[in-house]
């Protein structure tokens, strides 16, 4: 079964996303910020993370920078956020992620990306 | 001889032939002369030793006005003008002294009517076997005509002169008059920039007496903030003769600064620069206007970032509930497919309106965050060369390729490599706007048609539909914000979409054009020019 992990300040945001890929057959595990998310994917182990970008304490863009740097390097990241200008979205690419999906995101497009790059189990 | 009678007769016989012929040669070459002496077109007349006329001819006493014999109970001296006596008298001691033996020689003689006759006289010494002089000979050209008429002539130039000079004054009498009454300050400065001349304004604009700024230098009175501006300038005017215009501000008696805008140029002298000009206004007034519209358009500045952070901060902070509804929709659907509700359909249609209601606003977020943007400068725009017929391919292939009713876009490239100078983003968004238009008013009206082509130094898309149209009076108000046509009901828009269109398409140097007939189709025409190397 294919980890993900799912960091999201907004907890009805990342308790649905959560709820939907459960239901859709995933493993999910959920972490509110990047701090939280950095222990996560040490416990956790995932396949892929999903990653908010604007949050309190470590923001997406930081978790990035940390986890590139971690022992879990390897595992791929996609970031999914409200900023939806080109420019962000340039930026974001540029830090290594492998895509970046714009909210609102469509199921479809999620699980795409989550095929495309998780990595196998 | 003896008792009175006669002796004897002594004769004696000389041969005078010789003689008598050389009289008679003289006779008649005194006879020659006297012939040329009294028909000569010259004056001429013969003085002696005394200054005493001997001889004159006929025009000699036609030009001077006496007879014969009244020349002969005058000399030269007695009827040569008192001015020009000098000069004459002065020649024939040359020549007595033998210094020269002739000389020529421009003179006033006394008429007899006592007016004065101008002559040219030219006059040489006869001399005898000793080398004494034994006579003058004098020739005399009357040039009174020449003499008048170089006299009037000099008059004529002295009047034009003296007028000259009057208009001059005059001139001078009137620029001074300006330069005292002036509302501005005008001043006349040397070559080092110090005072030569103040205008009497200068006591109403900054307070001072002009005489008291004579010799000193404009750049004491200037703000220090100015001044190293002033200097610069006050140095190119004289060093590269230039103009300038330079606003600094001015220190009045008082000690306030006020602001002044000043001209400078120099002043030549016979093509030398010998000073330099100026005039300088009170420019308060406009420099209050200015900065009132500075202040405004700060403001407005100001506010326009304000909107834009406004609108920004609501599109995101919007964008995370709108995105937990919407997933919570498709998740609600996704339960509903494996659930056996009576109602089932009914939600999924419920959700469905949820799902698409939020999509708009979503798609409404995107336009006013956009047009936001471009209001404060912040549209991104970075232009290269690029190939348009490319950038139409991308976009009908990632976005129109898979329409829901299989309809299609086809195209029809009359030129290609057609190359443009533009930001690809924004073109990219111009055409997905006027083809997702084309087909939203067009559905069951068949395929959509994109003609590129070139004309002149331009290159031009349609984007043709054969469906709904427009009704022609509100055809002009399409590209405003949030209109939208009264045929529209129930096709889902912003009514912001045409406006960027435009925005976009001019930011590209385009421009966009449309023609619709209602019922029948719309066409949209966008232009751009072509690139060139």
């Amino acid at each position: 079964m294919t980890k993900v992990l799912i960091i999201d300040d907004e907890v009805n945001l990342r308790e649905t996303i959560a709820e939907m890929l459960s239901y859709t057959g995933y493993h999910v595990c959920i972490a509110k910020d990047g701090i939280e998310g950095l222990t996560k994917v040490v416990e956790f182990q995932p396949n892929i993370i999903i990653c908010d970008v604007m949050m309190p304490e470590l923001d997406g863009y930081g978790f990035v920078e940390q986890h590139k740097n971690s022992k879990y390097a390897n595992v791929p990241v996609v970031l999914l956020t409200a900023k939806v200008e080109q420019k962000d979205e340039e930026y974001g690419l540029s830090l290594g992620v492998k895509a970046y999906i714009r909210k609102p995101f469509t199921f479809k497009d999620l699980q795409e990306k989550i095929s495309l790059y998780a990595n196998k189990v | 001889m003896t008792g009175g009678e006669a002796i004897r007769m002594i004769g004696a016989m000389q041969d005078i032939t010789q003689e008598k012929l050389l009289k008679d040669e003289l006779l008649q070459s005194e006879e020659r002369f006297k012939g040329a002496f009294n028909h000569s077109s010259l004056g001429m007349a013969l003085v002696n030793y005394e200054d005493k006329w001997i001889e004159v001819n006929d025009r000699m006493c036609e030009i001077l006005g006496y007879t014969r014999e009244e020349f002969k109970n005058l000399t030269y001296i007695d009827i040569t003008f008192k001015e020009d006596l000098a000069a004459d008298l002065a020649y024939e001691k040359q020549m007595q002294n033998g210094e020269i033996s002739s000389f020529n020689l421009e003179k006033r003689y006394i008429h007899k009517n006592k007016s004065l006759v101008w002559v040219h006289l030219s006059v040489s010494a006869v001399k005898n076997s000793l080398g004494e002089i034994q006579h003058y000979v004098a020739q005399v050209i009357d040039i009174s005509k020449r003499k008048r008429m170089e006299e009037e002539n000099r008059l004529l130039i002295e009047e034009k002169n003296r007028n000259k000079a009057l208009q001059l004054i005059e001139a001078k009498n009137w620029y001074r008059l300006l330069a005292d009454n002036t509302i501005d300050l005008v001043c006349l400065h040397n070559l080092d920039a110090s005072f030569k001349y103040v205008s009497p304004s200068i006591q109403s604009l900054l307070g001072y007496d002009p005489e008291e700024l004579i010799g000193k230098y404009p750049e004491d009175y200037v703000h220090p903030e100015d001044l190293k501006k002033f200097k610069k300038r006050i140095g190119s005017i004289i060093k590269d003769k230039e103009l300038f215009s330079e606003q600094v501000r001015l220190r009045n008696s008082e000690g306030e600064y006020i602001w002044f805008e000043t001209n400078a140029s120099l002043v030549y002298e016979n093509k030398i620069p010998v000073s330099f000009q100026s005039s300088t206004r009170d420019i308060t007034q406009r420099k209050k206007a200015e900065q009132i519209i500075e202040d405004t358009l700060l403001q407005e500045r100001q506010l326009n970032e304000l909107r834009t952070n406004l609108v920004s901060t609501i599109s995101h902070e919007f964008r995370t509930p709108m995105t937990t509804i919407r997933t919570s929709a498709e998740l609600i659907t996704m339960y509903l497919q494996n659930s056996q509700f009576n109602e089932a359909l009914q939600i999924e249609k419920r959700v469905k309106t949820i799902t698409e209601e939020i999509d708009r606003i979503v798609e409404l977020m995107d336009a006013v965050l956009t047009i936001s943007k471009d209001d404060a400068g912040k549209t991104s725009f970075n232009p290269i060369v690029c190939n348009l017929n490319e950038i139409c391919k991308d976009v009908i292939e990632t976005s129109f390729n898979n329409q829901k009713d299989n309809r299609n876009v086809d195209v029809l490239f009359k030129s290609n490599k057609v190359e443009i100078f533009a930001d690809i983003n924004l073109i990219k968004y111009t055409l997905f706007n006027v083809l997702s238009n084309a087909f939203k008013y067009s559905e069951g009206c068949g395929n959509v048609q994109l003609n590129l082509f070139t004309v002149d130094d331009l290159v031009q898309i349609d984007v043709i539909d054969n469906g709904i149209g427009i009704p022609k009076e509100e055809q002009s108000k399409l590209f405003n914000t949030f209109y939208r046509a009264s045929n529209s009901n129930g096709i889902q828009g912003t009514g912001l979409g045409l406006y960027i269109i435009k925005m976009f398409t001019k930011k590209n140097s385009g421009r966009v054009y449309l023609e619709s007939e209602l019922g029948k189709g719309t066409k949209v025409t966008l232009r751009f020019p072509l690139y060139k190397n």
